[in-house]
């Protein structure tokens, strides 16, 4: 064996306390304090569009000395840093967001009146829509028109040098290797033109629901039409739509201005407003989605920020955004020398876009609509009658998430509360024996090793924690939940009046989650343990290569692998259906069919948890002691008996922990589910956790909802932790 | 203070010690005095408490009730490092992620001794043990009786007050033990410290000790020196648990005759040894150690006749299992010369020197001489 | 080697190569989109190469296209501080923690470990507006401390368990020993059982370090200046509503974890290795 030299232990004292030096130094010495009277602007926006805001702030704080200092922000955690910023006043001064979320901000007071930014004055000189969605039914302003947006026909002018004049002519322009035409067929935001060229309409007034009738079954019998005849591809995202017509795959696609601006120089294109649709009885409009500038509350007694605001949606200003996009703006449309073609067409598209419905049920139809839409497209035949069931099915699951007027008297609540309490302080008091005050006294000293975690753990775990718990209590959107009881509660346990066992019902999505966690943390732990064994093979050459590359998936951020694994598991591009294709079997259509779906998922989450399991394993093995495993081996133990008697035994200490632990996040890992599978078909994979973000975050924001689910999720592990402890105990 | 001065002072103490684990009474009213400089061995069966007496000196077990004194302080509630003792443990317990020469320097180190010192101790205590070679070397790279030496080193170079040894020579070949088993007691010698040291090994125990301590069930059944617990054992349970081969018993019965007192077995009657005084008629239980009986001559005359079922011939001396022909069916060895020749099936003329028996009572089990 | 032992360590590395391929096929998607100048191809094609390999979509993710190279550096420090302080900072406070438990009979000690693992137990779904509440009161919003603070409390528990049971596996007489040697306990798990117990410090300090690596929810939540966020803050601003920059998006995801595998490379030997062998009997 090696001989191992001497070592100097203070090198790496000295290595492990320099790094906790430098980080203590980076963690302490934090940003320099921001400027005192700077105005803060936020935003989602990317690429050009970012940069022309940046430019814009610069110059404001060029011209004024004003302080302005502008932050993009992820677009996945925008709308909720905003509200929890705002409310507690730490947030922007002015921000950036779409129309439709103008009245939710209002409700929750997160909003300063415009008027100063955007007087009556003013109303002219912008977009007739625009001007109409800043303002409430009284006229005044809440925030100031920025930009539209919205989709158009992009048309690569090689492979359709003569523009479609309807969108049968550009469905039949067929090429060899080429689509006609790509869009993200499954998009409810971008079938949304079809259901209007039909006559129908997303949301009804009265917050009706859309979706059904002459008209959406028109719409989608045509769409579904388009993917079956290979028209269109099948089941793009916008990504793939973006590829396609990159890559001359597509000759025209529907999309927004952000795929022209990541076009290669020299692309030949043109962006016109979508063709009429003639076998419909109106034009095919998109939906128009307003941007506003919007103010918050502290600036009221702020007149710079309002001249900001102001400022930045002027004439002037809007000139330089108009390279980026569809200012709000009338005026500099009417200048050819500053506005780029493409935008002048995207402009027109939009001034032929309906608004989208700024009503909050409105959010809530994404999901029904794009599974019907899904539905459709995936049936095996598609008649009238079969196209209405699914639409019915739809209809139902958007009036079943509707939120209800449950409201409750808190007496009750409280007198249970109460009760809790009495309980158990009796039940304390119970205890407490003398010979329990002499122990706690006698534990004083193992108490100061655990007071810095308890503590932690307690203020930044258990306390944000039980808050979300006393949400599921109440009902409504955040900024006026209602006391309800146990009304979530009784709703979901009684899957809303629907089957019991239906899709999405909490027992039928709570086996799904169960086959969920046990498939995974079985391969997670047989190939973590599997590697692991072979990896601490001693004479095993290229060990420390074969590890490293075996965490990559670790390694590797989960969100674009996961991604990475939804595009492998496409149906018509993806990899494994190529591997497929290529060994001869026939392709799969993963996420039409549950056990597909599911599969996929699993694969997924396997492969990003198996090098976890892996790595806790191989540090697990070197506490087995290797004299004992000699020692089998002299009592003539077989390779697997040396694993099963030994080895085995020796790990469960450490793997229990790690194994119980890994279900318990298994079983609330929500993101594999949602990148990859999406919860297709049909919520079928949904498991609980999926299943409250949906609450939480598309389903009219009902977060008393999402918290309920989230407080039974954890009654029925804290229910299989103690009954799995018993069994333990009955056991031996 | 120099080895000398701590001559005078009574070192160690341990008063009314109990101890109990949840419900388990492991020691109950132990009490110890270990002058200082002296070498006291814990001998018992294994689970009688050794282990945990000495860790409840050392300060890694409180105890249940009683105190610890050391150098005429009360030192019960003091935690370890505050005792100035050394400890040698049954498993070793060598730091694995250090060197020996690190192992050796730990416990100075944490004392802040100056460098140089403890560059002189080290040297000196590897010197002494024979670990001049071995010591940059880890733990895991060393033979069992080398991990043995280090553990020793350790305690040697701190040059406490006390040593403790938690049976540190069960890991050894015989002659390696025996030879490590002098030069702890020349060590001892040498540094002048007061040594507590657990075995179950009774050569390590007769031959270390300045006093030996036998526990039973968690209490000190007797204490005193080697020799008088071998003469003079207070019960049953420490004439059965020192000697080898074990002493042989025989039922008998007290009789008061004509020519004074004298006890029967199976018709023969022996003599009592003058010490045991006057006593009653009774039953007793009459312990003979192998060497007290022989072969019978003009010397010794013969008492009874043993029936030959095994003989153990190792060299130097011979043991010969029987039983005594009318004396009940007990297994009997005697200790003969090794010039007798004697095989399975013979019958053997048996001697005994009557002032070395040792009488017990059969119910109490205690020695007829045993101070109530 | 015997013939046996060739076909023995044969079918081994054939086994880890497939595990290999397994681990690295989905990778090699990832790379081929950052490589890509038009994303990724759409042939369904078999084996992933960038068909027209560049390093643009590297120069937009490091932001040296658009001259913002310093502030990504900045924010690169950002992320390595704030996950090296995590690391750090949850092995430091889990670890007395995990000694007490292992160690140490106390009152509350079973109820302790089951609240802790209830912890785990209860989806965080609704927790992250009461976070964000907590640590503005606590003053710690848009400062590094405060990301650092909420990570390592999260990480804890699963490191308080890792590190009990690896504590448990240590022989007890190696405290006691030191014990004697003059140290206190807290000195001898300073001393003694930390070291010996490394590999799994290692483990447990590399979990957490992960975990405040690639976290973005709640850095993007609490971080409200450009130069306070972290690497996936950043990367994650190429996602938008409609549409994602995928290339560099992709591109930055790699970049991200090329420090993490380097550290995985270097340590492994230390994250790895036995070390109690040889300490007690045998
Ligand atoms: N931590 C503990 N908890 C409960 N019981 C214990 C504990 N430690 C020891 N005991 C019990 O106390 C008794 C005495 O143990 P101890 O280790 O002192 O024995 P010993 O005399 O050293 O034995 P050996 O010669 O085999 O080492 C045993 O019955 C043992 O089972
Ligand atoms: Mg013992």
């Amino acid at each position: 064996m090696k001989a191992q030299k001497p070592r100097a232990p203070w090198k790496a004292w000295f290595l492990a306390f320099s790094l906790l030096l430098a980080a203590v130094g980076l963690v302490a010495s934090d940003c320099k304090a921001p400027a005192a009277n700077r105005i803060v602007l936020w935003h989602a926006y990317r690429g050009a569009e970012e940069e022309a805001i940046a430019q814009l702030g610069a110059r404001y704080q060029a011209e004024t000395g004003t302080a302005v200092e502008v932050l993009a922000v992820p677009f996945l955690a925008y709308a909720s840093k905003l509200s929890s910023a705002i409310a507690r006043d730490q947030g922007p001064d002015v921000f950036i967001d779409a129309h439709e979320r103008l009245s939710s901000y209002r409700e929750e007071g997160l909003l300063a009146r415009a008027e100063a930014a955007f007087p009556k004055y003013d109303i002219d000189r912008y977009d007739s829509i625009a001007s109409t969605v800043a303002r409430d039914e009284d006229g005044a302003a809440w925030g100031v028109p920025f930009a539209l947006k919205g989709v158009a026909l992009i048309v690569n002018t090689e492979l359709m040098p003569e523009l479609p004049a309807s969108v049968e002519q550009l469905v039949k322009a067929r090429n060899d290797g080429v689509f006609p035409l790509a869009y993200e067929s499954e998009s409810a935001y971008v079938h949304a033109p079809w259901l209007h060229a039909f006559g129908g309409a997303m949301l009804g007034p009265n917050d009706a629901y859309g979706f059904t009738g002459e008209s959406a079954r028109r719409s989608v019998a045509f769409a579904r039409g388009l993917v079956s005849s290979g028209v269109v591809p099948n089941g793009a995202d916008g990504a793939l739509v973006k590829q396609l017509f990159e890559s001359r795959k597509a000759a025209a696609i529907i999309a927004g201005p952000g795929v022209v601006s990541e076009l290669p120089p020299h692309f030949p294109y043109q962006v016109v407003p979508l063709p009429p649709l003639r076998a419909a009885p109106s034009r095919p409009d998109p939906f128009l989605t307003v941007e506003l500038l919007l103010l918050t509350p502290r600036t009221a007694s702020r007149p710079e920020v309002s001249a900001f605001a102001r400022w930045l949606a002027s004439d002037e200003a809007a000139k330089l955004r108009v390279r980026a996009q569809v200012v709000a703006n009338n005026q500099p449309w009417h200048d050819d020398t500053v506005v780029p073609v493409a935008m002048r067409a995207f402009h027109e598209a939009a001034l032929r876009s309906r608004p989208m419905s700024t009503r909050a049920a409105m959010r809530a139809t994404w999901e029904p609509v794009e599974q019907a839409i899904r539905g459709v497209m995936r049936a095996a035949a598609a008649d009238d009658a079969a196209i209405d069931a699914i639409l019915a099915e739809s209809r139902r699951r958007f009036e079943s998430a509707r939120p209800r007027a449950v409201s409750a008297s808190p007496t009750r609540g409280l007198v249970a509360l109460g009760l809790g309490l009495l309980l158990t302080a009796i039940a304390l008091y119970r205890r407490a024996k003398p010979r329990f005050w002499s122990g706690v006294r006698a534990s004083a000293g193992a108490y100061a090793y655990v007071v810095y975690a308890t503590i932690a753990v307690f203020v930044l775990v258990v306390l944000p924690l039980v808050a979300g718990a006393v949400m599921s209590f109440f009902a409504g959107p955040r900024h006026q939940m209602t006391y309800a009881g146990l009304g979530n509660y009784v709703d979901i346990l009684t899957a809303r009046g629907g089957p019991l066992f239906g899709y999405g019902s909490f027992y039928r999505t709570l086996l799904v989650t169960v086959a969920w966690t046990i498939a995974n943390v079985a391969l997670h732990v047989t190939i973590g343990l599997g590697l692991a064994l072979l990896l601490s093979r001693p004479l095993l050459r290229a060990k420390g290569v074969y590890r490293t590359l075996l965490i990559v998936p670790w390694a590797v951020p989960s969100y674009v692998t996961a991604l990475a694994y939804k595009g492998m598991f496409h149906q018509q591009f993806g990899a494994v259906n190529a591997i497929l294709r290529k060994v001869g079997a026939e392709p799969v259509a993963w996420f039409s069919h549950f056990s597909t779906a599911f599969a996929a998922n699993v694969a997924t989450n396997v492969w990003l948890g198996f090098p976890f399991m892996m790595v806790v394993i191989l540090g697990a093995l070197t506490n087995v002691p290797k004299d004992v495993l000699e020692a089998a081996d002299i009592d003539g133990a077989t390779p697997w008996q040396r694993f099963s008697r030994i080895t085995f035994p020796l790990l469960l200490p450490q793997l229990v922990p790690a194994v119980v632990l890994g279900a318990v996040w298994t079983f609330n890992m929500f993101n594999v589910v949602f990148l990859v599978s999406g919860g297709e078909p049909d919520n079928q994979t949904d498991i609980l956790v999926s299943e409250a973000y949906r609450w939480a975050f598309t389903r009219h924001a009902q977060y008393g909802y999402a918290a309920a689910y989230a407080v039974l999720i954890f009654g029925i592990l804290w229910l299989t932790s103690r009954l799995s402890r018993r069994w333990q105990a009955e056991s031996t | 203070m120099t080895p000398s001065t701590r001559r005078e002072v009574p070192c160690c103490e341990v008063r009314d010690l109990s101890k109990a684990f949840d419900q388990t009474t492991v020691l109950s009213n132990v009490s110890l005095s270990m002058k200082s400089g002296s070498f006291t061995v814990l001998v018992g069966a294994s689970g009688c408490g050794k282990s945990t007496l000495l860790r409840t000196v050392a300060g890694l077990e409180p105890p249940t009730s009683g105190s610890i004194w050391m150098g005429g302080r009360d030192v019960t509630a003091l935690s370890p490092k505050d005792r100035d003792i050394a400890m040698v443990f049954q498993s070793y317990a060598l730091y694995p992620h250090l060197s020996v020469r690190e192992n050796l320097a730990f416990g100075l180190r944490l004392r802040r001794t100056p460098e140089a010192e403890i560059v002189a101790r080290v040297s000196e205590a590897s010197a002494m043990l024979g670990l001049d070679a071995l010591l940059d070397r880890l733990p895991r790279q060393l033979s069992g009786g080398q991990r043995q030496r280090v553990a020793m080193g350790r305690a040697i170079v701190r040059r406490p007050h006390m040593f403790l040894f938690d049976e540190p020579l069960s890991n050894l070949d015989a002659a390696l033990r025996a030879e490590v088993r002098v030069e702890i007691r020349r060590l001892h010698d040498r540094m002048g410290g007061t040594t507590l040291y657990v075995t179950h090994d009774q050569v390590e125990a007769m031959t270390l000790a300045d006093t030996l301590c036998l526990l039973r069930g968690g209490a000190v059944e007797q204490m005193g020196a080697p020799l008088a617990l071998f003469d003079r054992p207070v019960s049953r349970f420490v004439a059965e648990f020192l000697g080898s081969p074990k002493i042989n018993w025989l039922d008998g019965q007290v009789k008061h005759s004509s020519s004074g007192l004298h006890i029967a077995i199976g018709g023969k009657a022996l003599k009592v040894p003058d010490r045991y005084g006057q006593l009653a008629e009774q039953p007793v239980l009459v312990g003979l150690r192998p060497h007290h009986l022989t072969t019978a001559s003009d010397d010794v005359p013969q008492f009874a006749t043993m029936n030959v079922t095994f003989c153990e011939a190792l060299g130097f001396e011979t043991y010969v299992h029987g039983t005594l022909s009318g004396m009940g069916d007990r297994t009997v060895v005697v200790r003969v010369e090794p010039s007798h020749r004697v095989t399975r099936g013979d019958t053997l003329p048996i001697g005994i020197r009557p002032e070395h028996t040792l009488l017990f009572d059969p119910r109490s089990e205690r020695a007829l001489d045993a101070p109530t | 080697m015997s013939v046996r032992a060739n076909v023995k360590a044969l079918v081994v590395h054939t086994l880890l190569g497939a595990a290999v391929i397994y681990a690295l096929y989905p990778v090699l998607w990832v790379v081929t989109i950052a490589f890509s100048r038009d994303g990724l191809g759409t042939d369904g094609f078999v084996f992933p190469w960038p068909r027209d390999p560049s390093f643009m979509n590297f120069a937009i993710a490091t932001g040296i296209s658009t001259g913002k190279g310093a502030l990504f550096l900045r924010q690169f420090v950002n992320s390595l501080a704030v996950a090296s302080a995590t690391a750090l900072m949850s092995v430091a406070v889990a670890a007395p923690a995990a000694y007490a438990l292992a160690r140490l009979p106390f009152v509350g000690k079973r109820t302790g470990l089951r609240a802790l693992m209830l912890t785990q137990m209860f989806p965080t779904v609704a927790s992250a507006v009461p976070l964000y509440f907590l640590l503005s009161q606590l003053h710690l919003l848009d400062r590094r401390a405060g990301l650092v603070i909420a990570y390592s409390a999260s990480a804890l528990p699963f490191a308080i368990f890792q590190l009990k049971a690896a504590f448990e596996a240590i022989p007890v007489e190696l405290e006691e020993a030191a014990m004697v040697d003059g140290a206190t306990r807290f000195g001898a798990l300073v001393r003694v059982v930390l070291p010996a117990a490394r590999p799994a410090l290692a483990v447990t300090a590399l979990f957490a370090f992960m975990s405040a690596w690639n976290e973005f929810v709640l850095a993007a939540t609490l971080m409200s200046r450009e130069e306070a966020f972290t690497l996936p803050v950043v990367l994650q601003r190429f996602v938008g509503e409609h549409a994602a920059a995928w290339g560099p998006f992709a591109a930055g995801s790699l970049l991200v974890s090329i420090p993490v595998m380097a550290v995985f490379y270097i340590a492994q030997k230390q994250l790895l290795s036995g070390l109690t062998a040889g300490s007690v009997k045998g």
